[in-house]
């Protein structure tokens, strides 16, 4: 069995719940500040990925990055970002699918948490910044390991997406589960359940961890 | 000196309420606002702070606006040099007793201190307990010493006691009233404990539906047993965490009674106050 | 030569194949034996010749396209993201697959009652499924077995169904099952070819990539073609004109 395709998964897994991580907390944080009337629609943008059938996201993703359009043109010769058929591009596509994997743990914690705990650490001088650093996040904990499971098992089993924006290129994109459908097209079955099992128990075994893990983390109040 | 005038509609449970309210506060001087729940106490509390933002008036303190209209100004609370014990205490989940207090210090950290505090408080044995493992008496002490901490010029109190049984209570009224003495701390405390207000207060205001009803030293508005001897009418009776508080009214002067224990009157009821009583 | 050779980047950067899924065999063992000659690493990307289409259209880093028709290279020659027209390279072969009767491997037998289910390729997007529905539609019965029909996304499916025996019969390309590195299971006959318009497979050679990749996309292209790859077709289940 041929590896690099499970470590690529492995590898876009892990860059894309970092990313996740400094882009989806502070984004929840911002939704938890954002006035209530307009907080509807910031919360169904980022809920998309979930309704939206993966091939949907990856047919526009394809039509906006490619060189049909003006903005694919101009991220191509200007910024020199190739997002289609590329690793770059899964990371930042895989970003996108897996956000309210990430944002909304860690937003319905943060609501969660008591209003005094935020207002004791204002009144003992604390900025905004330093409350989100050293109050808020430290007691979301759970959630946050909660988002990056979700969303590390989520990308590794991403699939629709890849297959439209990937292009299917050993070492760049040919990721463990598109290894499975190529088996399963080529009538090797056994071959595409070696993959599967890897993946199987590679995402039991990541699960499994946090489970046990947020199983003994103390509840906050 | 503090000039406080704050008016603010305020949402209750039992309709919204126009909280209407001003006073001047010495220097150095402990303020005790009493009255039944709901008459805007703790609003006012956060409106000091800057947690919660009046419909109109003014506040200042030590000759620098806090809060105005004109010109608008509104300062945040990280810029108000004032600590507050919070009545559900808002501890650090994730510090242990000691680090909450130590967070308390701002950016200069002084482990002595904070010994200190944990001694005052009767917490040495809990230093390196969390939050969630104390009791609530523990957790209110540990709400105090972090608000102490800070060493800020106006001090918050938000029924900073009222989780601690009788006796500690009482030590710590002693304990607490030294502290603010010594370090000549300015003060407002919330609380429906009249003993409490006595033992630490030097001036009360008493809060009905928003509006202040009486302004006196906590010997007048709260006399001893023997000094409001005579005929009263109960005009309210209300239950707060603290016991029973009813409202006496005689010809000659309104009172607060508290008892742990429902009285047997009724509303409208002429009661008879005597030493036994 | 060889110099040059060893001075460049320890390895080329390999020719990329995108290849319809019912060649993707042949293409494979083609670009093993054109490695084996040039010592240019080359890598098949299988896939459906639409959905591969779409991809070179928003500029796939591909360098040939070897389809399932001439339809879908003519359009990349039309918009100009070709190095020149399409070629055809073989002619595809339609092949009636049964998984466990080995009398129900022919057209007429999909009318007996012991087929309940048949699959074949949708003919909206598999050039195979539009062969297989101009060979059937001149059937007699032809009414009578589009009430059993399943309609598969591409012929690879059609492949799975037949295989897992989720069907009966199941009508697909010849070349998916000669060209299979493993044993496949159950009985299969090419349908007669004159039953049905020709499988015209065509390739192309695309724009954009290095001079040295564009080159190795022309040999490639005709050592594709080379008369001394026919048996290598044959054997694989395709045609190939003289």
């Amino acid at each position: 069995m041929d590896l690099q395709p499970i470590y690529l998964s492995l590898q876009l897994a892990a860059l894309a719940t970092g990313l996740l991580l400094l882009l989806g907390v502070p984004l929840a944080y911002l939704l938890t500040q954002t006035r209530s009337w307009i907080r509807p629609f910031f919360e169904a943008i980022i809920n998309l990925p979930l309704v939206l059938p993966p091939t949907v996201l990856g047919f526009y993703f394809l039509v906006a990055f490619g060189n049909g359009t003006a903005l694919g043109r101009w991220l191509q010769e200007v910024v020199g970002l190739q997002l289609l058929f590329s690793f770059q591009g899964l990371v930042l596509a895989s970003v996108l699918y897996s956000l309210p994997f990430m944002v909304n743990p860690v937003y319905a914690a943060l609501r969660a948490l008591p209003d005094s705990l935020k207002e004791a650490a204002y009144v003992l001088g604390y900025s905004k910044w330093k409350t989100f650093r050293k109050v808020l996040l430290p007691n979301i904990r759970p959630a946050l390991l909660t988002g990056s499971v979700f969303a590390f098992a989520h990308v590794l089993g991403e699939f629709g997406l890849v297959l439209m924006i990937g292009g299917n290129l050993p070492g760049e994109t040919r990721l463990a589960s598109i290894a499975i459908y190529d088996q399963v097209e080529v009538l090797n079955y056994a071959g595409a359940n070696q993959y599967a099992m890897v993946l199987l128990g590679l995402s039991l075994g990541i699960l499994l961890l946090a489970f046990t893990v947020n199983r003994k983390a103390p509840r906050v109040l | 000196m503090m000039q406080l005038h704050f008016q603010k509609r305020l949402a209750a449970a039992q309709g919204a309420m126009e909280l209407e309210i001003q006073f001047e506060l010495q220097t150095g001087q402990c303020l005790a606002l009493f009255g039944p729940t709901g008459s805007g106490k703790t609003s006012i509390l956060r409106m000091i702070a800057g947690l919660m933002q009046p419909d109109g008036g003014h506040l200042s303190w030590k000759g620098e606006t806090w809060w105005g209209n004109a010109p608008k100004t509104n300062r945040p609370p990280q810029a108000r040099d004032c600590g507050m014990v919070f009545q559900n205490y808002a501890l650090f989940p994730h510090l242990t007793v000691q680090q909450n207090i130590a967070a308390g210090q701002g950016p200069t950290s002084d482990p002595k201190a904070v010994d200190e505090l944990l001694q005052l408080m009767d917490l040495s044995q809990l230093a390196h307990q969390k939050p969630g493992q104390l009791s609530g008496g523990q957790q209110q002490r540990t709400a105090l010493a972090r608000a102490l901490a800070q060493k800020a010029s106006l001090l918050l109190l938000d029924e900073p006691l009222a989780a601690q049984d009788q006796a500690t209570r009482q030590q710590l009224q002693q304990q607490l009233r030294q502290w603010l003495k010594e370090t000549q701390t300015t003060t407002i405390l919330v609380s429906h404990d009249s003993q409490e207000v006595k033992a630490l207060a030097d001036r009360v205001l008493i809060l009905e539906q928003g509006r202040v009803t009486a302004d006196g030293l906590p010997a007048e508005i709260f006399p001893t047993a023997s000094q409001s001897h005579g005929e009263y009418q109960v005009m309210a009776l209300q239950h707060t965490h603290g016991g029973w508080v009813a409202t006496l009214k005689s010809a000659t002067q309104s009172l607060q009674w508290t008892t742990a224990q429902r009285p047997n009157w009724q509303i409208g009821d002429i009661i008879q106050l005597n030493t036994a009583s | 030569m060889l110099l040059l050779c060893c001075a460049c980047s320890q390895k080329p950067a390999p020719l990329r194949i995108a290849t319809a899924s019912n060649a993707r065999f042949v293409a494979e063992a083609l670009a093993k034996d054109f490695e084996q000659q040039t010592g240019q690493p080359c890598e098949v990307i299988p896939g459906s010749s639409g959905k591969l289409y779409a991809q070179i259209k928003e500029g796939a880093p591909f360098q040939l396209f070897v389809a399932a028709d001439l339809d879908y290279p003519q359009g990349l020659y039309d918009a100009g993201l070709t190095l020149g027209p399409p070629v055809e390279y073989a002619r595809g072969q339609l092949a009636v697959w049964a998984a466990n009767d080995s009398s129900l491997c022919a057209v007429d037998s999909l009318a007996s009652i012991r087929v309940q289910r048949w699959a074949m390729a949708n003919p909206e997007v598999a050039p195979y499924g539009r062969a297989t529905r101009a060979a059937l539609q001149a059937h007699p019965k032809w009414d009578k077995l589009k009430t059993k029909v399943v309609f598969a996304e591409n012929i690879a499916q059609v492949g799975q169904l037949v295989s897992l025996q989720s069907v009966d019969v199941g009508i697909t390309a010849l070349s998916l099952i000669q060209g299979a590195p493993q044993p496949v299971r159950g009985f299969w006959r090419p349908h007669p070819p004159a039953l049905y318009p020709p499988i015209r497979q065509g390739v192309v050679v695309l724009r954009g990539s290095t001079p040295e990749l564009e080159k190795a996309a022309l040999d490639f292209q005709r050592f594709l073609l080379a008369p001394e790859n026919d048996s290598l077709f044959q054997q694989m289940g395709y045609l190939r004109q003289g």
